[in-house]
């Protein structure tokens, strides 16, 4: 069973398709990396993946269930691009709303609190409230929330944007360390030396059709990096659909 | 239709302190006490009325005015259970916030029920302050009995449930200003109806249908003081009026349920 997966799925809004026959999918335990320029799609996927909207063609699998079934998210981490936390709550209780959320439980659910704060830096500010963090802390206490409860599979949204490059280095090496503990990630980002770093395998995007997919060494050719290959095939790609 | 408790009460509980920050909780707390301290002062008067034809029974003048009194404030909180309620899912959406928690193991029914119960905390401890301590201050000062005041507040917590939810459908398609607006113009129109067809006016075909199809905000309430008022009541005007609350009710919330279950959760903008 894939972790995730996506069989000639379409979006459309209105007459715009948002996605158009998209097939990829995700093993367990590998980490995958969604490029594309802005508007190419990639967030429309994630939205997908967890059920917030419907595809209009085609079937997306999360962890083998249909998206809309909760029981599908069980297990599942998730990042988004716009974090929106409540200012209101402190970073402990914030967490542990998320721990009880996704079924933990009083002494467990103490220990997986502190673990995630220890783990991304953020443990001598539990007793902050979230609305007085930084951009950079306040996206550690989403990758916080995002690990918390050991997820099977994580799909972070742009997870590098507010940290700093200690930050970034920081974060490659949670992502590294759920996925030797089994963890499928799927990483959707701008950075492609951050992908490059994170992922096995990427899918790249442009104007919602996939234009590339597979391990990065198929798809960078030899003297390329993975920004080269990206340019090469999404700016291809332009020039067919603008001179069509 | 799966609800998840756990996950409800700790949203409830979420939604409750998110409704409890904001601005207008003050105000309100503010008013009730103001409006208790009115009823106070007014109810210290001797309630001895003396007409052309003899002295009024001391029911009669607190009876009624204890109706008055209870409808007028059973409607206010209905307006503010439909104005706490009216962003209180829909901002959820625009920021981003119910995605994230939407992402976690629990039914989008889940997360709209837990709004909802959160927003109506506020105008329940509204409703139970505000007509409990003026049916209190009316029963003792009136020699009245408390059972109706109680029936009352129910009456009140009902309807607030039904004004709530219709707030919160609205807001998932309609700017928040416009929500306000068909809270207060349908509170408005439905006592109107309620009123007049209390009072023996002729009806019209829109107010007649609100007063029969529609929920019966202020009817509810006159029912429920009947004890106060002496009006009579027959057995199937009874049933009517608690019928249509149990529709209006159960519908509503039902009708918020299905829609927010089926509705598209990407693109949206704060409106």
């Amino acid at each position: 069973m894939h972790a995730l997966e996506f069989a000639a799925v379409s979006k459309y809004f209105g007459e715009r398709a948002a996605l158009s026959r998209v097939s990829f999918s995700l093993a367990p335990g590998r980490a995958l990396g969604l490029l594309g320029p802005n508007g190419a799609g990639k967030t429309t996927a994630l939205r997908l993946l967890l059920g917030h909207s419907e595809a209009s063609e085609g079937t997306v699998w999360l962890q083998g269930g249909n998206p809309f079934d909760p029981e599908s998210r069980r297990g599942v981490g998730y990042l988004p691009e716009r974090l929106t936390l409540p200012g209101h709550r402190t970073v402990a209780s914030f967490l542990t709303l998320h721990g009880s959320l996704v079924g933990l439980r009083a002494g467990e659910l103490a220990r997986q609190v502190e673990a995630v704060a220890e783990q991304t830096g953020i443990a001598s500010r539990l007793g902050d409230l979230v609305g007085t963090l930084s951009k950079g802390l306040t996206q550690r206490v989403g990758f916080a929330q995002a690990l918390i409860g050991g997820p099977r599979l994580l799909l972070l949204d742009e997870p590098s944007s507010g940290l700093d490059p200690i930050g970034m280095r920081e974060a490659r090496e949670w992502i590294g360390q759920a996925k030797r503990a089994g963890c499928s990630v799927l990483v959707s980002s701008h950075l492609l030396s951050e992908v490059e770093r994170m992922c096995d395998s990427v899918v790249i995007l442009n104007e919602g059709s996939v234009v590339a997919s597979g391990a990065i060494g198929e798809i960078v050719r030899a003297g390329e990096e993975l920004e080269d290959a990206f340019v090469r095939l999404v700016g291809s790609q332009s020039e067919i659909q603008h001179g069509a | 239709m799966a609800l998840d408790i756990r996950p409800l009460r700790l949203l409830a509980v979420e939604g409750l302190q998110d409704a409890a920050r904001r601005r207008v909780v003050p105000a309100v707390a503010g008013l009730c006490l103001l409006t208790l301290a009115m009823v106070n002062s007014c109810t210290q008067c001797s309630p001895l009325v003396q007409t052309d034809s003899g002295q009024l029974e001391t029911l009669a003048v607190f009876g009624w005015a204890g109706v008055i009194t209870l409808g007028v404030l059973a409607l206010w909180c209905a307006i503010l259970a439909g104005l706490v309620a009216s962003d209180h899912l829909s901002s959820t959406l625009e920021d981003g916030s119910a995605l994230l928690v939407l992402s976690r193991p629990l039914s989008r029914r889940t997360f709209a029920l837990a709004r909802l119960v959160g927003s109506l905390m506020i105008s329940f401890a509204a409703a139970f302050f505000l007509l409990g301590g003026t049916g209190l201050l009316m029963a003792f000062r009136g020699d009245l009995s408390l059972v109706p005041a109680g029936l009352a507040i129910a009456g009140a917590m009902v309807n607030c449930i039904a004004v709530a939810a219709l707030a919160m459908v609205s807001s998932l398609y309609l700017p928040r200003m416009a929500t306000f607006l068909l809270v207060m113009g349908g509170v408005a129109s439905v006592a109107m109806a309620n009123l007049m067809s209390a009072s023996g006016m002729a009806l019209g075909s829109f107010f007649g249908i609100l007063d029969q199809m529609g929920p019966p905000l202020l009817s509810a309430i006159v029912l429920a003081l009947s004890g106060w008022s002496g009006q009579p009541f027959e057995g199937a005007e009874v049933l009517n009026v608690l019928a249509r609350m149990g529709i209006w009710t159960v519908g509503s919330v039902s009708t918020l349920l299905f829609l927010f279950d089926h509705r598209e959760l990407t693109h949206y903008e704060p409106r």
